[in-house]
């Protein structure tokens, strides 16, 4: 469960200050499928960022089953990321010198050495997201669109119990976008915890919940 | 192998990350070449020079040394290298050492004929000599030894042995001058370049290096990548520099090079090495701790 509690963030920004997010207070229990929309500018991106233990918050607590993550050092805050949470960017950004299979294994670089997960586990995701086959490949021999299923097959190889996506369907074509979003709910099926920004006010409707971001304030869409 | 079992290791990384840009890679060795190059050429010269000065005074022992007119260059050399050029044993040393003794030049103890016929380092000579060595009591001023000797022996050439190694000290000065100059401005451009040459490199990974914190890399994971991958190419640079100076001056002075002592070199490479490495790291910190402590998901817009 994620918790925030009176979480507020503000920028600098011009010689002004900008309230990215307002003495927020709310909860995504375990299991929820929570889209955040909202327009450019309007500080989803610091809203996961917050969530994910990315940037600290000014004010507030951020609780991730219970525990307050900046009451933790940096490398415990990082270990617990890397064991509990998968993130998918707005871009695949994969390292362009390692192979498809070394990029989904990327994760398992930040993990003590007995925790990793084997190789064969990489190979069972890259078949997950329709690329068996591909493990060899480097990243440009893949398409967009491959790149982006590599990118969600990276995100879940620790076997993360959240998943936090920043506009994961940008520059998708329409099909792929909705074979990621089919994957999306079958790994929330499955009892994984998403929190998915985006500006596509359609790709809400797949959520089990629907948050606004405006002027930095979270409404809930009716 | 790591990748086997299962885990990325960072030796993976560091090689991932250094393939990626590789110009940008090369030209970072490039610059630590020059200046580990530049400073061990400098050390090494440096410690000839003196070594071999200092080698030839002792070893001649000698205050003075006596030619026919003409001579007092390849006794100069014979002074300062250790080695002079063949010169013919023209001196009767029994008639010049008789001369002093008879004259009463002050403060004579000793007097030596050496044979440089064959040049090098001469031999000893008993009736004919190339060069006369005087040996004075150390309470003796040359200076009026020498004016003594001129007026009693007005054929020869006095070369005295301080004079001409403060000389030659001061010849050598500018030129090693300029080799200290060339070493610390090589250090300079290698803090400037180094730097510069990491933030971009971390700029342009500005998205992966802000996706591996998202993915869990601690703050601490990311300074080390940074500055592992620098130091490895500086390291890398360092001793190819450090050979390259070693082959350059050997090509250039080798004659110099002979006479610095076997355990120098070895101070001198471990040295430029750690001292090109130390000012890479130092100029590494900053854009490191830049790359560790940015926003992962603006890092990923921006570093579009």
């Amino acid at each position: 469960m994620i918790q925030l509690e009176g979480v507020a963030k503000r920028y600098q920004a011009g010689g002004q200050v900008v309230e990215a997010l307002a003495e927020y207070t709310g909860t995504v229990e375990d299991g929820e499928f929570v889209v955040v929309t909202g327009r450019s500018g309007a500080g989803k991106s610091t809203f996961l960022s917050l969530i994910g233990g990315l940037i600290r918050p000014d004010s507030g607590r951020v609780l991730i089953d219970g525990q307050d993550i900046w009451q933790l050092s940096d490398a415990e805050r990082s270990l617990m990321r890397c064991r509990t949470t998968g993130f998918v960017f707005q871009f695949a950004s994969l390292i362009p010198t390692l192979t498809v299979a070394e990029n989904v294994m990327l994760p398992t670089a930040f993990l003590p050495a007995g925790e990793a997960p084997p190789k064969q586990r990489a190979l069972e995701l890259l078949e997950q997201v329709g690329l068996a086959g591909y493990g060899d490949r480097m990243p440009w021999q893949l398409s967009g669109g491959q790149q982006k299923r590599v990118a969600v097959a990276r995100a879940l190889l620790n076997r993360p119990r959240i998943l936090l996506a920043d506009e994961p369907t940008a520059d998708l074509d329409e099909q792929t976008e909705q074979e990621l979003m089919a994957l999306f709910q079958s790994l929330n099926r499955d009892g994984m915890t998403i929190v998915m920004v985006t500006h596509s006010a359609e790709l809400a409707s797949l959520g089990s919940r629907h948050l606004i971001l405006s002027g930095g304030r979270v409404q809930s869409a009716p | 192998m790591p990748r086997e079992r299962g885990r990325l290791t960072m030796a993976t990384l560091l090689r991932a990350g250094i393939r990626r840009s590789r110009w940008r890679s090369a030209a970072g060795a490039l610059v630590s070449l020059i200046a580990a190059g530049t400073l061990f050429s400098a050390l090494m010269l440096f410690s000839g020079m003196q070594t071999a000065l200092d080698a030839s005074l002792s070893k001649l022992r000698a205050e003075l040394l006596l030619t026919q007119r003409g001579g007092a260059a390849a006794a100069a050399q014979l002074l300062t290298t250790g080695s002079a050029p063949p010169l013919e044993p023209t001196i009767p040393v029994a008639d010049w050492e008789r001369r002093m003794r008879e004259g009463g030049v002050v403060g004579v103890v000793a007097v030596e004929g050496l044979d440089l016929s064959e040049g090098g380092a001469g031999a000893p000579a008993a009736e004919r000599a190339s060069v006369l060595l005087v040996h004075l009591e150390q309470w003796a001023t040359p200076a009026f030894a020498v004016a003594e000797i001129e007026l009693l022996i007005p054929e020869a050439e006095v070369v005295v042995a301080e004079q001409t190694v403060r000389q030659v000290a001061r010849q050598l000065e500018p030129i090693l001058r300029y080799l200290f100059i060339g070493a610390g401005v090589a250090m300079l451009a290698t803090v400037l370049l180094t730097g510069l040459i990491t933030s971009v490199r971390v700029a342009e990974r500005r998205t992966v290096l802000g996706m591996m914190r998202a993915m869990g890399a601690s703050q601490s994971f990311l300074l080390r990548l940074t500055l592992a991958e620098s130091g490895l190419l500086s390291i890398g640079g360092a001793l190819l520099g450090v050979v390259a100076g070693l082959f350059l001056m050997l090509l250039l002075a080798g004659d110099t090079l002979t006479h610095v002592p076997q355990g120098e070199w070895l101070r001198y490479g471990v040295g430029s090495l750690v001292a090109t490495v130390a000012m890479a790291l130092l100029a590494t910190l900053g854009p490191a701790i830049r790359a560790a402590r940015m926003d992962p998901l603006e890092a990923a817009r921006r570093g579009r």
